[in-house]
């Protein structure tokens, strides 16, 4: 048995009644549920994820993967700062470049420079920033437009898990040994942590996690939130005498 | 076979994939495995213009009763975790020395009560 603590995560299909499963884990000590985001062969991720949210405390939830292609930039930063409205800091966001979900549907894998805008786009929509998006061969400048309202969170971090078929590509790409599993349960949400690291007897941290809330909404944020809706224009203009 | 078949078949199924329609695997594969090639010659089969449709139907959820043949012991051996509980601890254990930091088991729909064996495994890295 190795000296290191493990965790122990489940990745599972999404059904619409996941969460009863993920429940039964989270009692039984397990650490992470996966959801499989592959449209023709489970159910939508994002609902059994969000049953899960509100019937667990403890246990983290992620995608495990999400395919760029099959869900728009802004549909996914939605679905994702929605969940983490329901369970905040608990929700990871794992993508990668496809294969089920996308040969389900008879295609290749996306581009790993498609996947990287993506990604760019999520994160710069989760942090309240204007970012450029392409749909119907014409780009617009979007953002969220009332995330002080607080319908959703934007404000805990959600953290980044990069498919391990992806994360050998782009070690490939910078001249670095493979790091992931090659044959394993492990390797569909992936979490290899760098060989290179662990022969420098190193135990790298989680992997990369892109998303940090503004300074500005650091700190108590569900209060800053309910500050901001009290000093919302609607709200000020129902209080105005007439 | 229902709790460890499916991750093998999935090897059935990209090597289906890649000789079909020119998709690469993405990992490595066993390679010139009886079972891999009789499951290729199966996907020969399928309607090529939705092949991928058959091919992929059950995913990583189930056996499908066409490949039951081809999911062979040896192969959920070369493919899956599949062990006897202390050859899987000694396997977790050395992804643990070898910078791993979390093992994700897969559960198939139906094989929910695998949760409770996986948990005993997982109180041994608490």
């Amino acid at each position: 048995m190795g000296k290191h603590a493990m965790d122990f995560g489940i990745g599972l299909p999404a059904a619409a009644d996941s969460w009863t499963i993920v429940k039964a884990a989270e009692e039984l000590g397990f650490t992470h549920a996966w959801f499989y985001d592959t449209q023709m062969l489970t159910a939508d991720c994002f609902v059994a994820m969000a049953a899960a949210a509100v019937n667990t405390r403890r246990i983290r939830l992620g995608t495990g993967v999400l395919v760029p292609s099959n869900r728009i930039a802004p549909v996914a930063a939605n679905a994702l700062a929605s969940l983490n409205k329901l369970a905040p800091s608990r929700i990871d966001f794992g993508i990668g470049t496809g294969f089920t979900a996308r040969r389900a549907m008879g295609f290749g894998a996306v581009k790993m420079k498609a996947m990287e805008a993506y990604i760019a786009q999520i994160y710069g929509l989760l942090r309240g920033e204007t970012v450029d998006f392409e749909m119907e061969g014409e780009r617009r400048k979007i953002r969220f437009l009332n995330p002080e309202l607080g319908l959703f969170n934007t404000c805990d971090p959600i953290k980044l898990h990069l498919s391990a078929y992806v994360r050998a590509r782009a070690r490939s790409r910078r001249g670095l040994p493979p790091a992931g599993s090659t044959s394993s349960a492990t390797s569909k949400p992936a979490f290899a942590k760098s060989r290179r690291c662990a022969r420098n007897g190193k135990r790298p941290g989680t992997r990369s996690a892109i998303f940090r809330p503004p300074p500005s909404r650091s700190g108590a944020c569900s209060l800053m939130a309910r500050a901001r809706i009290r000093r919302a224009p609607w709200r000020r203009r129902a209080r105005a005498p007439r | 076979m229902a709790q460890a078949g499916p991750r093998a078949a999935v090897m059935l199924h990209r090597a289906a994939d890649e000789a079909l329609a020119g998709l690469k695997p993405g990992t490595p594969m066993p390679t010139q495995r009886a079972e891999i090639e009789g499951y290729i010659a199966l996907a020969r089969g399928f309607d090529p213009e939705t092949r991928y449709l058959e091919n992929h139907r059950g995913h990583l959820m189930v056996v499908k009763p066409e490949e039951r043949g081809f999911i062979t012991a040896d192969l959920i051996r070369a493919t899956t975790f599949t062990a006897t509980e202390a050859e899987v601890r000694g396997h977790i254990g050395a992804l643990g020395d070898a910078g791993y930091t979390q093992f994700v088991i897969c559960l198939m729909p139906g094989q929910e009560a695998a949760l409770a064996d996986w948990a005993r495994v997982r109180q041994g890295f608490a």
